[in-house]
């Protein structure tokens, strides 16, 4: 566990250094030396399944729960799958034409039984086999499978399953496992092949299981604007060629026409901003646990999650858009755009929610008595309730607390600070030292844990901070510029790949 | 007020309109009259002097106005300004809803108040007065007299004399 | 003033003249139910009142304790049932306001035998509506923070931008007016009730009357009291409302932020308020034997309002098209088809066929007289235009900006139980209305019947 090389010289202070922590350091050269091998990877859709006229069965690691060994970490089984935003349960995931076949739509239990030919599968186990799943219907899927993740359904979930406040309306039917274990379906694999896939029947159940599900309107045209064509100005999703020339300055690029109030604050300070790039984005939602970790955000239950009442202050918006190779997704992260022109700073009659100094939108818990106008004028319902007191007075519970961030009681709003806490412990330790905060100095949890480093943080009145460079950037674009709402983040465009004549014209 | 008068009780406004514009034009004070209803044209008869209860609601009016204006521009630009949604301290249009409405209370208290006020009415255990007799079905006149049983008094009907 | 120094002379029993004979029978007629005659059915109608008044007492105790949580509300729809009930009940409320205010400057006689249980009713809306914004608050212990109240928090004062601290003030002037004009209203039939009642009574109408003399004085300045209230009160009839639906139209929701809302919702109001009264009206002039009082052709003139706001209402919703279809802007037409083919569309056709489609009935004058059908259409616009606040509220915020936002909601049970204990509320005050106090004003339809007797002199 020690290597001198890489925890310096002394035992004794890589010892203390570790207790304190609760975790230590180590690098594990066979990760590195690892390599994807395409041809190695079975083929997922066995030839014969078509003609057996059933549907074959893969198990799925999910990001969050991997094999299962994450499965009691109730974060990770609030966290929203990347694609199918389910939470809280093992849904299996059909093409819309098999759902048709099928008779099911969203939340329609399915029963999956061993085909009748399994040779594993003697006709005695076969019902003993049998999975209970709610269909989640998947744009983009191949037709003769059915996905099902694995790693859920373990007996030890059992104390997850029920999370959530206690009331009168509340669906106390779920006490059993978080999702189905649909392990001893899956064909035995050959050695060093994984999990293989598995010919299956399915048989409609008829009932019901309401998925907790964070997402339920999906679909963009090609364009990038929703079915509907609501967004005020420019698309939600925009793509770019690649070699886009910059962007105009600031200046030329602000919405015309004459603004009912004179802008006669002087902002001297930083104003911190962000920057998303939407193309290195996977989705993999590690931000969204990273937030919820250092922010205090409580885990609120499957059955408050069904009611849309998921506290994640970030989130992570996934789109699906016609191609004509297919069904594409785009991942957008979502969260508070302190915005220079806030909607929900006007509507709140009691002023808990205000601009500080250095142009964040600060929520004020210990002022605000929640009318909730501020979440219903917010344009990317990004705001957050206390519906029911979700902080516990259990000792064992709150050591994973962040003792720099509050906990929120019932009653009040909340939302995405840009980690003011940190912003505040940086520039008190610059100030230390004479100086102010370096560009990158400050990193909110969610910039933090990003892998693919799509999130850039910093002063955007700084003109050499590396948030500035990605605000001039060809692909920046900002979200509802109609609306005048001068947000603090700023989202890169995808560069298209798949361009073909037939797509549309693009918003941007 | 010291004096002697007569409350004289008729059956009808009628009656009663027609004994004002006797006694006075006979030159008697009317000092006031008693009705189940209000009768139109009455203070021009009894020569009342114009109600202050006008002023005194815009009076309250204007305070309301200035008051309101003057409570949020304060609170919003010197006592504590804060920045809200980008939006100068001074947002006066956005103060026009509160100014109006307490330009409105202030005008409807000014009017309720002074008239309660100039009626001396207010919560009272022994009801003064008049108070017992008022005929919720009759109408009275009160006239002043100079001196008791003025029997040249213009009108004929049910009369009793009363002492201030 | 000392009292008389003789023993007043007992006056001779009224006459056979028809003009006493009306005054003494307005004050039996009226004032008998608060000198404690019996009222037929009343008992019945108040323990269903009490009942439904218990299960929404229940249910908003339960919801304080738990938490707002306990209502359906989510993360997008933050306001549901709450604030279409305050909307709708203060919409209710416009009616008593504006029969006693601008009715009474353009001089309807009419308005005469409705007047006091109008007003009652805007009362008892106000309180009804006001209570809704208190308890949706997520800490409604704190709701005195909406006040600009000196702290002790260093000078921490309201957002005066923030179109809920207009409310704040609107409904609080509004209610103070309205109340102030009630009372005023009040205080001749107090004394004549003090007058005519014997033992607590008398003295508790005595107490109320503030010593109400009818002096000829202070009835003139009364009129003149009441005439600057009326104007300040039409005021209010404007106002109000557009206060009110700047928490919407000042929003950026689509849906809310349209430039109609104002004149919308203050006809709606009027509509509403109407329908309420005159169902009120049909039930408690048979029951309380007021036909006298509360004529035909009093019915006759709240059906031609309520039709012709009807109208305006139906104007407004072929505007809110028209403006959609011929702007051809994205999201306005988005919320046209929305409102006609979305979640909520079994809601918009059946809120049409409410307010605009079933009151063209009231075009027959047949229709009119017919005091059921006239009951049943009234009951039916009270219902769609709580359709039509509950639309504009929920069926905006569940689908705005980002798609991503895009949820349904369904109310709890706790939030029906709410609404049902809010009409619970507002037929326990009205009944105790009906049961204490003249609901019609003595002194007015006295005045109303002296008119009558020039009227035949001439």
């Amino acid at each position: 566990m020690f290597d001198a090389s890489t925890d310096g010289p002394s035992f004794e202070a890589f010892w203390d250094r570790s207790l304190r922590d609760g975790w230590t350091r180590r690098s594990d050269p066979a990760v590195a030396a690892l390599h994807f091998d395409v041809s190695q990877v079975p083929s997922s859709v066995p030839a014969t399944s078509r003609a057996l006229g059933t549907l074959v069965l893969i198990g799925y690691p999910t990001v969050a729960l991997l094999d299962g060994r994450q499965a009691f970490n109730p974060w990770l089984l609030e966290l929203p799958d990347p694609v199918t935003k389910v939470t809280w349960e093992s849904g299996a995931s059909v093409s819309p034409a098999t759902a048709r076949v099928l008779g099911v739509s969203d939340g329609d239990l399915i029963r999956i039984a061993p085909a009748r030919d399994a040779e594993w599968a003697s006709k005695a186990t076969a019902d003993d086999l049998t999975v209970e799943v709610p269909i989640v219907v998947q744009p983009g899927q191949h037709d003769d499978v059915i996905a099902v993740p694995i790693g859920y359904g373990q007996r030890a979930t059992q104390r997850f399953a029920g999370i959530g406040p206690r009331w009168l309306g509340a669906d106390t039917s779920d006490r059993a496992r978080v999702g189905a274990n649909i392990a001893p379906l899956l064909a035995r694999a050959r050695p060093g092949e994984g999990v293989a896939p598995t010919p299956v029947r399915v048989t409609v159940v008829g009932r019901r299981r309401e998925l907790a599900r964070t997402q339920d309107h999906s679909w963009l045209q090609a364009s990038g604007r929703d079915a509907w064509g609501t967004e005020a100005s420019g698309a939600l999703i925009r793509f770019a060629e690649a070699g886009t020339a910059p962007r105009p300055t600031q200046s030329e690029t602000e919405p015309g026409g004459p603004d009912l109030w004179p802008d006669e604050r002087q902002q001297l300070g930083p104003r911190w901003g962000m920057a998303i790039d939407l193309d290195a984005c996977t989705g993999c939602s590690a931000c969204v646990v990273a937030c919820q970790v250092e922010n205090n955000t409580p885990v609120v239950g499957r059955d408050e999650v069904r009611r849309h009442r998921e506290m994640h202050w970030l989130r992570i918006d996934r789109y699906y858009l016609e191609r004509p190779s297919g069904v594409a997704v785009a991942h957008q992260p979502m969260t508070c755009h302190q915005c220079g022109h806030a909607p929900c700073e006007t509507v709140c009659p009691v002023l808990a929610t205000t601009r500080s100094s250095d142009g964040l939108n600060q929520q004020i818990y210990s002022r605000c008595v929640g009318t909730r106008y501020c979440m219903n004028n917010c344009p990317f319902k990004v705001r957050r309730f206390n519906w029911f007191d979700y902080a516990h007075d259990e000792r064992m519970e709150n050591l994973v607390l962040n003792p720099d961030v509050t906990v929120r009681s019932r009653g009040v709003a909340e939302k995405c600070t840009f980690c003011v806490q940190r912003i505040q412990d940086a520039r008190l330790a610059a100030r230390l030292r004479g100086e102010e905060p370096a560009d990158g100095d400050i990193v909110p949890a969610c910039a933090q844990t990003c892998a693919a480093s799509a999130i850039t943080f910093g002063d955007l009145n700084d003109p050499h901070s590396r948030v500035r460079a990605r605000t001039g950037d060809g692909r920046a674009y900002t979200l509802l510029e109609g609306l005048n709402l001068q947000p603090a983040i700023t989202y890169l465009a995808m560069q298209r790949r798949d361009r073909s004549p037939d797509d549309d014209v693009d918003g941007n | 007020m010291s004096g002697h008068g007569l409350l004289a009780t008729f059956e009808t406004e009628a009656a009663l309109v027609e004994a004002a514009r006797a006694v006075d034009s006979a030159g008697h004070a009317i000092v006031d009259a008693y009705a189940p209803y209000s009768i139109e044209g009455w203070p021009a008869l009894a020569h009342a002097e114009a109600s202050r209860v006008g002023w005194a609601c815009l009076s309250g009016g204007v305070l309301g106005a200035v008051g309101g204006l003057t409570l949020q521009a304060w609170t919003s630009a010197v006592s504590w300004p804060l920045d809200i949604g980008g939006k100068p301290v001074l947002a006066w249009l956005a103060f026009i809803p509160v100014a109006f409405e307490l330009m409105v209370l202030g005008a409807a208290a000014g009017a309720g108040l002074s008239f309660l006020i100039l009626s001396r009415l207010r919560p009272r255990w022994r009801q003064p007065g008049l108070r017992d007799t008022w005929p919720h079905d009759r109408f009275v006149l009160e006239v002043a007299a100079a001196g008791k049983c003025d029997s040249k008094l213009p009108i004929r009907c049910c009369a009793r004399w009363v002492r201030w | 003033m000392s009292m008389a120094t003789d023993p007043p002379a007992r006056m001779p029993e009224a006459s056979a003249s028809s003009e006493q004979g009306a005054l003494t029978r307005a004050m039996t007629d009226l004032g008998g139910a608060a000198l404690g005659r019996p009222l037929r059915g009343w008992w019945a109608c108040f323990a269903v009142a009490v009942l439904a008044l218990a299960v929404g007492v229940v249910a908003v105790t339960y919801q304080l304790r738990t938490g707002i949580g306990t209502w359906g509300l989510n993360r997008s729809v933050g306001w549901a049932y709450d604030i279409t009930n305050f909307v709708f009940w203060i919409g209710v409320g416009h009616a008593g306001t504006l029969i006693s205010a601008i009715l009474l400057l353009f001089r309807q006689r009419w308005r005469a035998g409705v007047s006091r249980a109008a007003e009652t009713m805007t009362i008892i809306a106000i309180v009804c509506a006001a209570i809704f914004p208190v308890i949706h608050l997520g800490r409604p212990w704190l709701m005195l923070w909406v006040l600009p109240l000196p702290n002790s928090r260093g000078p921490l004062w309201v957002n005066f931008s923030s179109p809920l601290t207009w409310d704040v003030f609107a409904i609080l002037t509004y209610f103070v007016v309205s109340l102030l004009f009630w009372y005023l209203g009040l205080l001749p039939d107090f004394a004549s009730l003090s007058h005519a009642a014997t033992g607590w009574r008398r003295r508790v109408f005595g107490l109320l009357s503030l010593g109400w003399n009818g002096s000829l004085r202070t009835w003139a300045r009364y009129e003149r009291t009441c005439l600057l209230l009326a104007g300040l009160a039409t005021a209010l009839v404007i106002s109000v409302h557009s206060v009110v639906s700047f928490d919407f139209a000042a929003s950026l929701v689509p849906g809310w932020h349209t430039t109609i809302f104002p004149p919308y919702f203050v006809v709606g109001a009027i509509f509403s308020g109407m329908a309420m009264v005159l169902a009120l009206l049909v039930v408690m002039r048979r029951a309380m034997a007021l036909q006298s009082y509360v004529t035909l052709q009093q019915l006759d003139a709240m059906c031609k309002i309520m039709l012709a706001t009807s109208g305006l209402l139906g104007l407004a919703y072929l505007i809110e098209t028209m403006t959609a279809l011929y702007g051809n802007h994205g999201p306005d037409r988005f919320m046209l088809m929305l409102r006609m083919q979305g979640p909520l569309a079994a809601y918009y056709w059946a809120m049409i066929a409410c307010n605009v489609l079933v009151p063209q009935l009231l075009w027959s004058g047949r229709v009119r007289r017919n005091r059921p059908l006239v009951f049943a259409i009234a009951l039916l616009a009270l219902a769609g235009m709580w359709l039509e606040r509950f639309l504009i509220i929920v069926g905006s915020l569940q689908r705005d900006f980002l798609p991503s936002g895009w949820v349904d909601y369904l109310p709890t049970r706790i939030e029906v139980a709410t609404l049902v204990g809010s009409f619970g509320l507002f037929l326990v005050c009205f009944l105790l209305f009906c049961r204490w106090l003249p609901v019609v004003s003595i002194a007015e339809s006295r005045a109303g019947h002296r008119t009558r007797l020039r009227v035949a002199d001439r």
